[in-house]
């Protein structure tokens, strides 16, 4: 059934060949991952009912339909019967609000044996890709090296699959190996992506978005932990085995310039909110990525108690003397800050992937994208949680 | 005639691309184009699809600017521009 272009906001997905390798799995899940864009059960299509792609009767389908035209434009593909991709386009909650005002992202979700699933965000000419300039490079971001791929070929090198889509955020969680069978406890690795709409600040919004029409008040999240997720033994020697990287993917700088963010995402350390060094200057969040958060006790009530902390948006800074040299990053300075509208953070530890925390009767899903506790990310060694909420909430 | 050291840091800063020869990221190789004087600017001129034939986001990428009216190619042989408004900059004054 298709409600054009209206989606339920939370997928959950897992190969239906998970130790062997079936040609067209990945091209089967893109195709999946458009029937949920697009409004319908995905579950109960073709793709996902037979021998390949998702395992449909396994999977889930939840929550509430985001705004008619938030995502649009969405078509998957593959070149190989061991590739996959997915493009669509992915409006600002606040599009219209004010007329003229309808900022965009394009995002493209490509799959393969070389380099794993990973996203690009384009703006919405398609030009101007964050956060790497090219799309063979890992979900981590820097380089297309093994240390930043998440998944592989085909479909049993999937693990699982979550995916939110609402009005606000399209955020992706993909876990698995480079080999089939989707990866051990301490061999997975966990990738993570998240589109998130800064909320809505007309008087600023509208005049970028008068400067330049590529301009889109959201932020772009991605991270790659390598085999320490879901591993007993949590922390990893390998340095570079985790990227963590945030920015906004098109912006007006402070002297009034459309730029395109830059990521650091290398060794979970340059947008980690606590590298402090003198050339600190990536966009980060806050609460910082790389401090711990406990729960609450409390007591006579569903203990542990879990915050739910809203994220805020830090654009790229400058940690440095006025006088100190100038780098692409410090001098392209973003002034936008902002609540990132239907992001949390939670408790550290507080469960895995897809697991509900409740407020009131209000569901939220969980994610465990990255280590958290330490300055570095690579050495960190406690699990970092996020929520989102499972149903849409429209902003009108 | 070529672009100038301070001229290809310049089109980096405003690019956004990283200045890092170490970086896996650096892209040491592109070119430069700039809008045609005294023609009107038009968005479809900057989409991706009116720039290139067939983009391949493996291979190829484009970064564009409104000031300058400017955009950075790599992995772009020759520009599809039908309508003729990009011209490649060598540098120097245009």
């Amino acid at each position: 059934m298709d409600r054009g272009n209206r989606i339920m906001a939370y997928f959950y997905g897992t190969p239906r060949n998970p130790t062997t390798n079936v040609a067209y799995d990945l091209y089967y899940m893109c195709e999946s991952i458009k029937d949920f864009l697009e409004g319908s059960d995905w579950r109960t299509d073709g793709v996902a009912t037979g021998a390949g792609g998702f395992n449909g009767s396994a999977g889930n389908y939840a929550g509430t339909d985001a705004t008619s035209g938030i995502y649009h434009t969405i078509s998957a593909g593959y070149s190989t019967a061991t590739t996959g991709y997915i493009t669509f386009y992915k409006k600002h909650y606040a599009t219209g609000q004010t007329a003229g005002y309808t900022p965009s992202y394009k995002i493209t979700i490509n799959i393969d044996t070389a380099d794993g699933w990973r996203v690009n965000v384009y703006d919405d000419n398609g030009a101007n890709s964050t956060p790497a300039a090219g799309t063979n490079v890992g979900i981590g971001g820097t380089t297309n090296a093994s240390y930043n791929r998440v998944g592989g070929g085909y479909g049993s090198m999937l693990h699982e699959l979550h995916i939110i889509a609402n009005d606000t955020t399209f955020m992706m969680k993909v876990t698995g190996s480079d080999v089939s069978g989707g990866g051990t406890a301490s061999t997975r690795d966990h990738g993570w992506f998240v589109l998130n709409d800064l909320e809505y600040a007309p008087t600023i919004d509208n005049w970028a978005y008068s400067i330049d029409d590529t301009y889109c008040p959201s932020v772009l999240v991605h991270s790659a932990w390598m085999n320490v997720m879901d591993n007993p033994v949590p922390s990893e020697t390998n340095g570079n085995y985790c990227h963590f990287g945030v920015g906004q993917p098109r912006y007006i700088d402070h002297n009034g310039v459309v730029r395109t963010s830059m990521f650091n995402a290398y060794n979970g350390s340059y947008h980690f909110g606590l590298d402090i060094t003198a050339s600190q200057q990536y966009s980060t969040i806050s609460p910082p990525p790389a401090l711990n958060q406990e729960h609450f006790n409390v007591s006579g009530g569903d203990a542990p108690i879990h915050q739910l902390t809203p994220v805020q948006f830090i654009g790229q800074h400058s940690l440095r003397l006025a006088a100190a040299a100038s780098t692409t990053t410090a001098i392209n300075k973003n002034p936008r800050r902002g609540r990132m509208m239907n992001m949390y953070r939670i408790s550290d530890n507080a469960g895995n992937d897809g697991d509900v925390i409740l407020e009131g009767s209000t569901r939220y899903r969980i994610v465990k994208p990255h280590k958290c506790g330490y300055q570095f990310g690579y050495e960190s060694d406690i699990n970092a949680c996020y929520a989102f909420p499972e149903a849409n909430v429209p902003y009108v | 005639m070529a672009l100038t050291d301070a001229e290809k840091l310049a089109v980096r800063q405003r690019h956004s691309l990283h200045e890092d020869s170490a970086s896996d990221q650096y892209i040491s190789d592109f070119k430069v184009y700039r809008y045609k004087t005294d023609t009107e600017y038009s968005k479809a001129n900057m989409n991706i699809d009116y720039i290139v034939e067939n983009f391949d986001g493996s291979t190829m990428g484009v970064f564009s600017q409104r000031s300058p009216l400017e955009m950075v190619t790599f992995g772009i042989s020759s520009l599809k521009d039908e309508n003729n408004v990009w011209v490649e900059w060598t540098g120097g004054t245009e």
